[in-house]
């Protein structure tokens, strides 16, 4: 079966989770969305919440539009958890995965989200700001970042701005098109990259000189996982991010 | 109860220059849109908008140069609509002053204000300099027990919410369905709340099932009959899906610097 960046990031992402997790994400995610019903279907035990609400939204549901807002994110679910409830859940300790994504991130993970160019005060592009990354950075037990597009403009050496920034102690993981980046003692290191790029292809694409060029390659989707994508997705929203 | 049914004209015309607004709804998500063109259209400045995340009937007031203040914490249409074009030109020409949070903050700020004390504070956002950048919204102070440092948010307390909802009654009793978002927050927040309603339902509706009704009739000053009025968004149940045509509209408008003539033209037609 055949598979590109959307299916590897979605496969990567559900890799992520554990049994027993409490797994949220926002609006504008697609993909989480998606990996996060993949690893249902793939059989793991775990709660989900998203922004509308719902809890455990139905897989058997698909996603009908790209928005991850939609009526199948809340119809259905078990119960009503809000956002302002699910941020406090967070708060205190209870959120185990945030999935969120940015527009630049540096060596340290420090996300931008707020400006590029220009100042504060009158930037050069206004950026949609973080939404939660700010908050849920520090309190999620395993912040994991999710980028369609790696480059050298969005993996930068340092960010102009810390709209959210990584912390040292929490576990924090950046996923990207091409590769699996770890944060170890407060820097990112590569910790994988997939079966169809390479370590040259990785350090062009990013703006910082990547000490472990030899990370290894990570799994290609298994037949399983590729088939129960399709089941959980069948109308390719995840395709909406590329 | 107070009977509060108006047009959308006279719901508008309840708000003044300089004032504090809270839109509801999420992105595209049951934002009023139908409130937000008609006060476009208005000439007002100076607003204040806030809100979580924030959608087309803020974004319309951004290209008519009628903000001068926006509280978020996320503000954009989502994927294929992309950017929001309207607050990146006000902000980008340096016009608007940009009060970001985290969504926390925003609703760490409209607690605060629900309940009646000047900041609330929060876990997290250690490491953002949102922090420093921004002493008129973040400070950080110590927990007189024992010293813990934490963040506290200055209230937020909107002259008036906007929320566009499934169902109100003429009094103002109204129910959401769906998700809820932050707007039950937002209503006790505000200083008074301005509902605009796909359907205008008998009260025997609220009181059939009393905790189905998302806000209650003695919060609310207007009430508005506005059916398909998250449109171009979308509307739990309704409308699931955007008015792909109507969004284009909105972008190629505010690309090309025709808003007004986008305005009149979507006003127009809800007459």
């Amino acid at each position: 079966m055949e598979y590109g960046y959307p299916e590897m990031m979605c496969v990567a992402l559900a890799r992520e989770i554990k049994n027993g997790d409490v797994v949220f994400h926002g609006l504008a995610s697609p993909v989480p969305m998606t990996a996060i019903k993949l690893a249902k279907a793939l059989g793991k035990e775990f709660t989900y919440v998203n922004l509308t609400g719902g809890v455990d939204p139905d897989i058997s549901k698909p996603a009908e539009i790209s928005s991850t807002l939609g009526r199948n994110q809340y119809e259905g679910t078990v119960a009503h958890f809000g956002l302002d409830e699910i941020f406090d859940l967070a708060g205190r300790g209870g959120v185990d995965i945030s999935f969120l994504s940015l527009i630049q991130i540096d060596q340290k993970g420090r996300i931008n989200m707020s400006y590029v160019g220009g100042t504060w005060e009158q930037p050069k592009l206004r950026l949609p700001g973080g939404a939660g990354s700010a908050f849920l950075t520090p309190v999620t037990n395993r912040t994991t970042i999710w980028r369609t597009k790696h480059d050298d403009r969005t993996l930068v050496e340092k960010v102009q701005f810390a709209t959210a920034a990584a912390d040292p102690g929490k576990d924090f993981t950046l996923v990207t098109n091409l590769c699996v980046f770890r944060l170890k003692d407060g820097i990112l290191r590569l910790d994988a990259i997939f079966p169809y790029s390479s370590f040259e292809e990785v350090q062009k694409n990013t703006g910082w000189i990547i000490d472990e060029k030899n990370a290894p390659l990570m799994d290609p989707p298994a037949e399983a996982e590729l088939a129960a994508l399709d089941k959980v997705d069948p109308n390719k929203i995840r395709l909406s991010e590329f | 109860m107070i009977r509060k049914v108006m047009d959308m004209k006279s719901a508008v015309n309840l708000i003044k220059e300089g004032q504090l607004l809270g839109f509801g709804g999420n992105s595209l998500h049951r934002t009023p849109a139908a409130f937000g063109f008609e006060l476009a259209n208005r000439g007002l400045k100076k607003l204040k908008l806030c809100n979580t995340a924030q959608g087309i009937a803020s974004d319309i007031l951004c290209a008519m140069d009628a903000v001068d203040t926006l509280y978020f914490g996320f503000f954009g249409f989502e994927n294929q609509y992309g950017l929001a074009p309207g607050m990146r030109k006000g902000c980008q020409e340096g016009k608007i002053k940009v009060m970001e949070g985290p969504c926390t903050a925003i609703i760490a700020a409209l607690r605060a204000s629900a309940c009646g004390v000047p900041f609330m504070t929060m876990a997290g956002l250690w490491g953002s300099q949102l922090i420093d950048q921004l002493p008129g919204f973040y400070r950080v102070v110590e927990s007189p027990f024992d010293g813990t440092k934490v963040v506290a948010v200055k209230a937020l307390r909107p002259d008036y919410a906007v929320l566009h909802v499934h169902e109100a009654d003429e009094f103002g009793n109204a129910r959401i369905n769906g998700s809820d978002y932050q707007d039950v927050l937002l209503s006790r927040a505000a200083a008074k709340t301005i509902i605009t309603a796909e359907k205008i339902v008998p009260t025997k509706t609220f009181q059939d099932n009393p905790k189905l009704t998302s806000i209650p009739h003695f919060l609310v000053a207007a009430v508005v009959e506005a059916p398909e009025g998250a449109k171009p968004g979308y509307c739990f149940g309704l409308y699931d899906t955007a008015d792909d045509a109507g969004m284009k509209a909105y972008q190629k408008a505010v690309k090309e610097n025709a808003v007004p003539a986008y305005l009149a033209n979507v006003t127009e037609r809800r007459a």
